[in-house]
């Protein structure tokens, strides 16, 4: 799941997904990933921090409520100068992504984080 | 990015206020395309290339993409039109940055205009994506970028494929160079989604085309601004920032500066008490033929009698017929033209601008670091300023950039009057680059045309103000050593004065008098 209000962010980031073979759903915001979550059940969610509605730390600390969504690995993206600086929460976060970003380190770490949670080919 | 070597990424300049420090570059490759960039473009970014068609925008793109392919970049060239690969690649190999060889192995170039007409923008973004992971671009250009704006369903439509092409190249670590033949504020739409946007345009002034690029934005850094000259020949593109936009360099003080420096006429540094100041410019002006050119031959003769480089910048008088008029005054320059001391550099006063001039200018006395400078004349570099509220500009410029390297400049102008009457100080050109100013004019005494030069102006010292009679013989200028020569030589008509006698050096023609017009 790439979860960003940034319609070009989420679209080139789920496009360059998709090229990949992966499937791929979007959110605009931390409300609706969270209502898209559960019945999704993505393997990875590509996170921005500043979002409205509902922003990244407090869609991270509301998986961390829930004791499935809480073991979903996150890539968090942030355009702050210093992405450690997130709350990280409940779940566990696999990796920083500083924007803007280099897509295919991205590819490449949402390849890495995949095959070491899944143990089956997930695309 | 990928493959692509530390030498073809440059680091911003820390000289405009308000840059981000540490943004990589892209060497364009262009010269003075990156000095007006402030180091190049910034890697990632997105360009839109704009201007009317003949302005050079496949030309500029190309040159930089096979510039950046030469520096180990990969570089995709996409084209929103119909069958025009085949003939963009036959225009460009008449330039010698073209390398067939290169193609497909590191240029690759592709159509769009399948995809545009099939599958809209949509289908255009999915393919650069492609094309760009497939190759692992770092460059990519898309030419007739503007059909973009032509087939979106609407402006927004438009906006927003703007923005995302943007994105993705950014993602994916492609710097991005859009051509389009928008013209004005066409490019509005679009020039709110790049990171900068470079016109080419030409201007007709008279009877003559010019033309000029101009960098109207660029995000995250400083940059040359305004318009600057540039030049199409068989290399390519050429950049030639305005002068007045370039820092002087910060040279240490040469040594003698603040000494007196002879002028090669012993009247003359009579007349201004000890030379000419080094460091100090100076303008010799005067009617045609009335001995300026000589002034200069002799400044500069003299310089190269004491070891010193110099250089004559001439836009009218060739190196055989300023030999030849040097050697008629006793002045043997050849000897040191041969030996490098003396330079020579001749150019064209038509069909160019005065940039082109002050670039080759800068870059002779960056090599040869003469410390004398002649030019004939500061009104061919008027003429070539072309627009009149930039001669004073250009001008002091051009002085600032001079002293920085510690040259002491003499410069020709000619006055409008010859003979009689009231002679019109070229007032620009004296308050930019006559610290000092001499003028040498004609005076008709019985039925004969005299020469008299006098001191209109010396910087922050005391000369001699008399008005003196001066011949031009084989030995060069000769200044009579005395002002009592004749009175009203000012209205251009003198009278012999009278309560002087015997007449004076000067006063009647001396034995090897040319006569010749210099």
């Amino acid at each position: 799941m790439v979860v960003d209000d940034e319609p070009d962010i989420r679209d080139i980031v789920a496009a360059v997904l998709e090229d990949e073979g992966y499937s791929v759903v979007v959110a605009s915001n931390g409300q609706q990933a969270l209502e898209m979550l559960p019945a999704e059940r993505p393997d990875l969610v590509v996170l921005d921090v500043m979002m409205p509605r509902m922003d990244g730390r407090e869609l991270l600390r509301r998986m961390g409520e829930h004791p499935e969504l809480a073991r979903l690995p996150v890539i968090v993206m942030s355009a702050a100068a210093r992405v450690d600086r997130v709350d990280s929460g409940a779940p566990k976060i696999a990796a920083f992504v500083a924007k803007p970003f280099d897509l295919e380190f991205m590819l490449g770490t949402i390849e890495q984080i995949v095959k070491r949670e899944a143990p089956h080919d997930t695309r | 990015m990928h493959g692509q070597s530390s030498s073809t990424t440059q680091h911003a300049r820390s000289a405009g206020a308000g840059d981000i420090p540490d943004l990589a570059r892209l060497s364009t490759g262009i010269p003075g395309l990156d000095e007006v960039l402030n180091g190049g473009l910034v890697k990632g970014n997105t360009y839109l290339i704009s201007g009317p068609p003949g302005t050079g925008k496949t030309t500029l793109a190309n040159q930089i993409a096979f510039h950046h392919v030469r520096q180990d970049g990969t570089a995709v060239i996409a084209t929103t039109l119909a069958a025009s690969l085949g003939k963009m690649l036959a225009h460009l190999r008449g330039f010698t940055f073209f390398e067939p060889s290169l193609i497909a192995e590191r240029v690759h170039c592709v159509s769009l205009y399948d995809e545009l007409s099939t599958g809209g923008l949509d289908a255009v973004l999915d393919m650069v994506r492609r094309l760009l992971r497939e190759h692992r671009a770092t460059l990519l250009v898309v030419d007739g970028a503007r059909l973009f704006g032509d087939v979106a369903a609407s402006p927004i439509d438009f906006r927003r494929f703007a923005q995302e092409l943007n994105t993705q190249s950014t993602a994916l670590g492609c710097t991005t160079l859009l051509l389009a033949d928008y013209a004005g504020e066409d490019e509005r739409p679009v020039g709110t989604h790049v990171d900068g946007t470079i016109t080419l345009e030409e201007q007709s002034l008279d009877l003559r085309d010019v033309r000029l690029l101009r960098v109207k934005k660029i995000r995250g850094v400083s940059h040359l601004r305004g318009r600057h000259a540039y030049e199409i020949t068989h290399q390519g593109l050429q950049v030639y920032p305005r002068l007045e936009t370039i820092v002087p360099p910060v040279l240490p003080e040469q040594p003698g500066a603040g000494r007196r420096l002879s002028t090669g006429i012993g009247g003359l540094d009579v007349m201004l008490h000890g030379g000419l100041m080094a460091g100090s410019s100076t303008l010799v002006y005067g009617a045609p033929g009335a001995g300026k050119t000589l002034t200069g031959l002799h400044f500069l003769a003299a310089g190269t009698a004491h070891g010193e480089g110099g250089l004559l910048a001439s836009f009218r008088e060739r190196h055989g017929t300023l030999k030849r008029k040097a050697e008629a005054a006793g002045l043997a320059i050849e000897p040191h033209i041969d030996a490098g001391r003396l330079q020579i550099l001749w150019h064209s006063p038509y069909e160019t601008t005065i940039d082109v001039w002050a670039r080759a200018l800068l870059e002779r006395i960056d090599q040869h670091r003469p410390r004398r400078l002649f030019v004939d004349s500061a009104d061919d570099i008027v003429h070539l300023t072309l627009h009149p509220q930039r001669h004073s500009d250009f001008l002091t410029a051009l002085l600032h950039h001079l002293q920085a390297r510690g040259v002491t400049s003499m410069f020709s102008a000619v006055a409008s009057t010859l003979v009689g009457g009231a002679v019109e100080m070229p007032v620009t050109m004296v308050s930019a680059v006559g610290e000092n100013a001499i003028l040498l004019r004609y005076v008709e005494l019985h039925s004969q045309l005299r020469r008299f030069a006098s001191i209109v102006k010396v910087r922050e010292s005391s000369y001699d103000t008399a008005i003196r009679e001066f011949v031009i013989t084989n030995r060069g200028i000769e200044i009579a050593d005395t002002s009592r020569t004749t009175e009203s030589v000012w209205t251009g008509a003198g009278r012999r004065d009278v309560t002087t006698e015997p007449e004076t050096a000067g006063a009647e023609a001396q034995p090897g008098e040319t006569g010749n017009r210099m």
